[in-house]
């Protein structure tokens, strides 16, 4: 018993760190919002007022429909990949995927390009004479939607393809033998084992999209608004912090509820690859609603189902997820003053402009101190938290990783309103101390997600028999244990810096003058007159983020273990 | 990792006790008050199925978990609270856990390095073991470039190369395919000849057991029920369980049992016979099994020998031995396994026989 309650202490103290870290950065402030807001008669002004109460309304609508949207773009291409070769799975895994990877700000951007009056949509339509004025496709609920999907289609892929991969694809085999058809054995056999990966998926992807900002700010109508823009908005224009505390924490209610339903019906151990999901009788309920529908609409779905509209679907799925991309770079290449589609003249004029404004300049200088401070932190302490994670007993593992994930599921804007309050109490506001320590926050959740799966991944025991062979708790984790997760580090390190070169909402308020980041700097720019010195910055950032994985991917390759 | 006299000279002196071991977790008991002695030099295989307890045997001697009650001595130390990297125990893991990130010379080399031996004599030692193990010129590979075989002996070169007091075996050669795991049985038996390491092996297959170890301890739901040499244990079980586990055996009911001559006196409906009595068994009554192992049975055609009455069920031609179902005293099934003749026809399914056996074979349980 001694071993065991020594091991305990430790891994418990191993956790005490992380957890401290956040409480002070991040629960600290949470809590101080909600005090704030209460200062005055505020929390009854905020409830009684029906017009926040419809703006909290249209924040769930606008989740679900992002959640049904993305599941219908991504369940495909997850279904897709899954009865794929591997190489083919890998291929379309990893192109959907790869926005993941990308800033949040350029996409929407990207989309911005797609869809605004001189977007490429319209610009293509105008030259083909399909139209006769730009249509209105930015600035609308509907870009809002197709952006907001867009943004939220890797995640879902990522949900779904994971637990797709557990299923065993003999049972669909077996279900031809017995006598289904290609289409039936999909609908009977495939789809109710894939309802739980749908159920945790949209359940992730909707408390994600509960707190949208960016992308809806930047390609929706003015007037559906999400509750996240509301909050900003009470600091932004009427500067009234009592009101955006009482309403950042209506909304953190609304979404712990949503986060307790999926504690509950998928459990956050599903993270790190532990756990064991939804359970199978959610499998069965939900999987036999679905045959019956699928009994009364068959010949439609025989008609969805055959080969060639499968593949024509994938394919069109990909391209949505891949294509806006590319629209950037004709973007940033005009030479006029505006956008324009195709560039004419081509020119590199603005790049050379983001280069030599010395405010473009000195906002990537300070978004590079600000990430590579907020990956050191968030790494060295998620790296413990995952070791620390991995040695305590079931019940208080599952609490810790619950709260250190908090971060990654609350609304940004919460955190981002609480942080600020929070700085300006100890003089944090506009210093890199400030940004940094709060982008740390918010990286945390992931490096601890990946670092305790890449843990998960060693062999069961290696570490035993480093131990019988004389090896004690230190040498065994610098020599065995670190090496075989370096992968896994790297990347959250990755994750970790891309989370803050990414940042806006934070950034929004905490960064003044000195600090300002590249994306507080493009967000400011887009408010003002839109530019192709965005589009251009837009692409530099990707191309910045692209360099940054490359070289991690590559130090990766060089420092994995031979396995 | 030098072949030592000395070890066979000092064979005989205990090197590991488990006295009264004891697991529980929670109210369940994984092992009941084991106690085992292994003398230095000893190959002992700690047989059971699964469940039985063994490989909680193994983790509280490597020192990854510790008993609830009870203690491990080697060499007359205690073991409670020592951790496994003070032991110097070494472990063959079930699936090697060799380091994948580590070429095989440095895997072979992380426990000298743990001791802090000079860069010579751990190139030495290194060296010697992967000559010992058959795997020279493999040292620069990773283990992901080696096969099963060869993995499996990296495992053991680098469990071996600090010279343990005690070597613990996890089902080692359960991964390998039939050929090979008996290749490596009997390499492990040369390197314990040659080595003369006290081992203690842990395992379900009973053939394994047979033929590598010394002795072989039972274990039945967390309970030692019998430990001996392999020969004993297959002509004395002491138990039911025993005699069923190491290879097939035959039960049948005793009608009448009385103890004479030093020998038991037998009869089984008809058939009366005299056993021999184990020397273990002080028993003088009680016992009401006989058991018989199928290939000392006879099936009588002509039904002029005696024994007993029966019906031929089933018939399986298994090359060598051909193996009869035989249903007797109403309901009782025997396996009777006869050495398959030449031109000798299969009973038909249904012929009545007599089932007879050398009575010196069977024994009373």
């Amino acid at each position: 018993m001694a071993r065991a309650s020594s091991r305990i202490a430790i891994s418990t103290g191993l956790v005490a760190v992380p957890l401290l870290y956040l409480g002070i950065l991040y629960f600290l402030p949470i809590g101080g919002l909600i005090a704030f807001g209460s200062g005055r008669a505020t929390y009854r002004e905020v409830l009684t007022n029906g017009f926040y109460w419809e703006i909290l309304g249209n924040t769930f609508l606008f989740a679900g429909k992002v959640t049904l949207l993305a599941l219908l773009v991504a369940y495909p291409i997850s279904a897709f990949a899954c009865v794929s070769s591997p190489r083919l799975a890998r291929l379309v895994i990893f192109c959907s995927t790869i926005p993941l990877w990308t800033s949040i700000l350029a996409r929407s951007y990207a989309w911005f390009a797609v869809l605004d009056r001189r977007g490429i949509v319209n610009e293509l339509f105008r030259q083909l004479h399909l139209t006769e004025r730009p249509l209105s496709l930015s600035h609308t609920n509907f870009a809002a939607l197709v952006g907001s999907v867009y943004i939220m289609v890797p995640l879902m892929v990522v949900t779904l393809y994971a637990s797709m991969r557990a299923i065993d694809l003999n049972v669909v085999r077996a279900a031809r033998t017995l006598g289904a058809g290609p289409v039936q054995a999909f609908t009977r056999a495939f789809l109710p084992l894939s309802i739980p990966g749908v159920v945790s998926g949209c359940l992730l992807v909707y408390i994600v999209s509960l707190g949208f900002y960016v992308t809806p700010a930047l390609l929706g109508a003015p007037s559906d608004r999400t509750f996240s823009m509301l909050i900003a908005q009470q600091i932004g224009t009427m500067g009234d912090f009592e009101a955006a505390a009482a309403l950042s924490a209506v909304l953190l209610l609304s979404t712990m509820l949503f986060l307790i339903l999926f504690g509950v019906v998928v459990g956050f151990e599903q993270f790190i690859g532990r756990g064991s999901g939804v359970s199978v009788p959610l499998s069965r309920g939900y999987g036999s609603i679905f045959s019956r529908i699928v009994d009364v609409a068959g010949p439609l779905i025989r008609w969805a189902g055959s080969r060639h509209f499968w593949s024509f679907f994938v394919v069109l799925a990909l391209a949505y997820v891949i294509l806006p991309y590319f629209a950037l770079v004709p973007m940033s290449l005009s030479g006029a003053d505006y956008l324009q589609f195709p560039p004419d003249p081509v020119s590199s004029k603005w790049y050379v402009t983001a280069f030599h404004d010395p405010r473009w300049l000195s906002a990537g200088v300070s978004s590079i101190i600000v990430a590579v401070g907020a990956t050191l932190l968030a790494t060295t302490v998620g790296l413990m938290a995952a070791v620390g994670i991995r040695d305590m007993p079931r019940r208080s593992a599952q609490v810790t990783l619950t709260l250190l994930l908090v971060p990654a599921m609350v609304p940004t804007m919460i955190y981002s309103v609480a942080s600020y309050l929070g700085a300006a109490k100890v003089g944090l506001v506009d210093t890199y101390w400030g940004l940094v320590l709060a982008h740390s926050a918010l990286g945390l959740p992931f490096v601890v997600i990946i670092c305790a799966t890449g843990l998960g991944g060693i062999k069961p025991f290696i570490e035993q028999a480093a131990q019988s062979l004389g090896a004690g708790r230190f040498v065994r984790f610098f020599r065995i244990t670190l090496p075989l997760i370096v992968p896994s580090v790297l990347a959250g390190a990755l994750v970790a810096f891309q989370t803050s070169f990414d940042e806006v909402i934070v950034a929004l308020f905490m960064s003044g003058v000195e600090t300002r980041t590249l994306p507080k700097a493009m967000w400011t720019a887009s408010t003002q007159e839109i530019t192709p010195i965005i589009p251009a910055v837009a692409v530099l950032v990707l191309v910045a983020i692209l360099v940054v994985a490359i070289g991690v991917y590559l130090l990766a390759r060089i420092l994995r273990p031979r396995v | 990792m030098q072949p030592k006299e000395s070890a066979r000279s000092s064979a005989g002196t205990v090197s590991v006790e488990l006295v009264g071991l004891t697991k529980k977790y929670g109210a369940t008991i994984a092992i009941d008050n084991v106690s085992l002695r292994i003398d230095r030099g000893e190959f002992v295989a700690l047989l059971g199925p699964s469940g039985s307890g063994k490989t909680s045997v193994l983790m509280i001697a490597a020192g990854f978990s510790d008993p609830t009650s009870g203690d491990i001595r080697i060499d007359g130390k205690s073991m409670i609270g020592v951790p496994p990297e003070d032991r110097g125990v070494g472990v063959v893991f079930q699936n090697y856990a060799l380091f994948p990130h580590l070429r095989v010379e440095q895997n072979i080399s992380f426990p000298l390095e743990m001791r802090k031996k000079s860069k010579d004599e751990i190139a030495a030692s290194v060296g010697q073991a992967l000559r010992l193990v058959g795997l020279e010129g493999l040292g620069r590979r990773y283990p992901h470039e080696l096969s099963g075989g060869q993995q499996q002996r990296v495992a053991l070169a680098r469990a071996l190369v600090f010279e343990p007091t005690l070597l613990l075996m996890d089902e080692p050669l359960g991964a390998l395919d039939k050929n090979l795991r008996l290749q490596m049985q009997q390499e492990l038996r040369a390197l314990h000849r040659d080595l003369g390491t006290t081992i203690l092996f842990v395992t379900h297959d009973q053939d394994e057991a047979l033929a590598l170890a010394n002795r072989v301890a039972i274990l039945h739901e967390g309970k030692l029920v019998q430990v001996d040499r392999p020969l004993n244990l297959y002509r004395e079980p002491h138990s039911r369980f025993v005699a069923s586990f190491m290879g097939d055996c035959n039960f049948l009911p005793i009608s009448e049992l009385h103890r004479e001559d030093g020998a038991w006196k037998v009869r089984i409906d008809g058939y009366t016979g005299s056993v021999p009595v184990a020397d273990s068994d002080a028993r003088s009554d009680g016992p009401s099994e006989l058991a018989i192992r199928p290939h000392f049975m006879q099936l009588d055609v002509a039904g002029t020998g005696g024994g007993l009455a029966g019906r031929v069920i089933d018939a399986v031609f298994l090359g060598q031995i051909t193996e009869y179902v035989v249903e007797v005293l109403g309901g009782t099934k025997v396996i009777v396994r006869q050495i398959s003749r030449d031109n000798a026809e299969f009973l038909p399914l249904g012929s009545d026989v007599g089932v007879t056996w050398s009575w010196p074979a069977a024994r009373v349980l």
